[in-house]
């Protein structure tokens, strides 16, 4: 129901966007992109949690959901084989992602560089136990390596398969395999650290 | 043992990302994703269309050469040039009023400069004949529009000073020009 209904509506934007192309005798999109689109966009709720898994709050990964999406409708014509639209999609939000980490890492340095007060989006202090839990593991997550904390997310929040996530990382399914073990060992271990030194 | 602590802490991860995930996918289905995504996508068609014209070509640097051509020859063919004859005229009529066998010429008798009687050079003697000459053929031109050319011969349009001065200017610029040539082809 849900991906008929996202179809439907996409396809409505797209009819929209498409009209006011040919208004200007450049049109971008023709009706595989549209059909192609309206695909991805049942993926949404999919986006948006690995949005959610890479960003620091609900407000960052919908804007960063919104990002992927632009992105990818930008680049439609440059999607070859359509049958594989879906891991595109992934490694589009993988890359937007992981853009968005490391400028926020840089604008975090130059302001503590400067002497700046740097933005915290909750304070693990006021919040209650399972937020602060969260905030520990989504600090954790953070600290992993790039290539572990992709497949974790990808994992994790996106609750992608292993061939998915290895189509949409290029690798294969038994790197997938060792890298979520490994990133999933790094967490615990951390969370279990800092846990005794609370204690 | 390692295996109930490995499991706990998965259990622990999973737990705390379904939290987080049914707290933020609620919210994310009750806003509306696609009615924004929509209207993002709508001001993005917007400025990429709002892009000028000129801004476009003058990306490329042919472009903007051929913009700088272009503009600059409306400004040369725009630009109204000077015409040196208007002033140039005037000096000629100075030029020869101070000639004392012109004034002569134009009505006195004899000119006297310094206790000496002048007489007109020949060169003084022509230029009065054809200045002569051309006021005559203006005085008659207003009848003579009648007669036709053909029946009495061709009759070349009367010439005033102006005109007759652009002429010599081009002829002797044209003369110059050759005698320089004519030497350089010798010499080479």
């Amino acid at each position: 129901m849900m991906v008929e209904d996202v179809g439907t509506e996409k396809l409505a934007i797209m009819t929209s966007a498409s009209h006011q192309n040919t208004e200007k005798a450049e049109p971008k999109t023709s009706g595989r992109e549209a059909v192609v689109f309206g695909d991805l966009l049942a993926q949404q709720e999919v986006v948006f949690r690995i949005c959610l898994g890479f960003s620091r709050n609900y407000a960052e990964a919908q804007d960063l959901a919104q990002d992927v999406y632009l992105k990818a409708y930008l680049s439609l014509g440059a999607l070859e084989n359509p049958a594989v639209s879906k891991e595109w999609l992934f490694r589009i939000a993988k890359n937007t992602c992981l853009d968005h980490q490391k400028k926020m890492r840089l604008r975090r340095v130059l302001l503590l560089k400067w002497g700046a007060a740097v933005d915290e989006p909750d304070s693990p202090e006021a919040a209650p136990d399972l937020k602060k839990k969260l905030q520990r593991l989504k600090s954790e997550v953070r600290r992993l390596p790039k290539k572990l904390r992709a497949v974790f997310i990808l994992r994790e929040y996106g609750h992608l398969a292993y061939d998915e996530i290895a189509a949409a990382l290029g690798i294969k399914e038994g790197t997938v395999m060792s890298r979520l073990n490994r990133a999933r060992t790094a967490v615990r271990r951390r969370l279990k650290e800092r846990s005794h030194e609370k204690e | 043992m390692k295996k109930n602590e490995k499991k706990d802490g998965d259990d622990l991860i999973e737990k705390l990302i379904a939290a987080e995930e049914d707290k933020s996918l609620s919210k994310f289905r009750a806003g509306d994703f696609q009615a924004r995504l929509k209207k993002r996508i709508l001001e993005e068609e917007d400025e990429k269309r709002s892009v000028s014209f000129f801004r476009r070509i003058s990306k490329s640097a042919w472009g903007a050469a051929a913009v700088l051509l272009a503009a600059g020859m409306i400004a040369f063919l725009a630009v109204p040039r000077r015409v040196p004859e208007d002033n140039a005229s005037k000096t000629l009529q100075n030029v020869l009023s101070q000639m004392p066998g012109f004034r002569m010429l134009e009505g006195q008798t004899s000119a006297v400069v310094n206790g000496l009687t002048i007489s007109p050079t020949p060169l003084e003697a022509s230029l009065a004949a054809v200045l002569s000459e051309s006021e005559r053929e203006q005085a008659s031109r207003k009848p003579a529009t009648t007669s036709s050319p053909l029946d009495e011969g061709y009759n070349p349009p009367p010439l005033d000073l102006q005109k007759k001065f652009e002429i010599l200017i081009i002829e002797k610029s044209v003369e110059r020009f050759l005698a320089l040539y004519s030497q350089i082809f010798k010499e080479g």
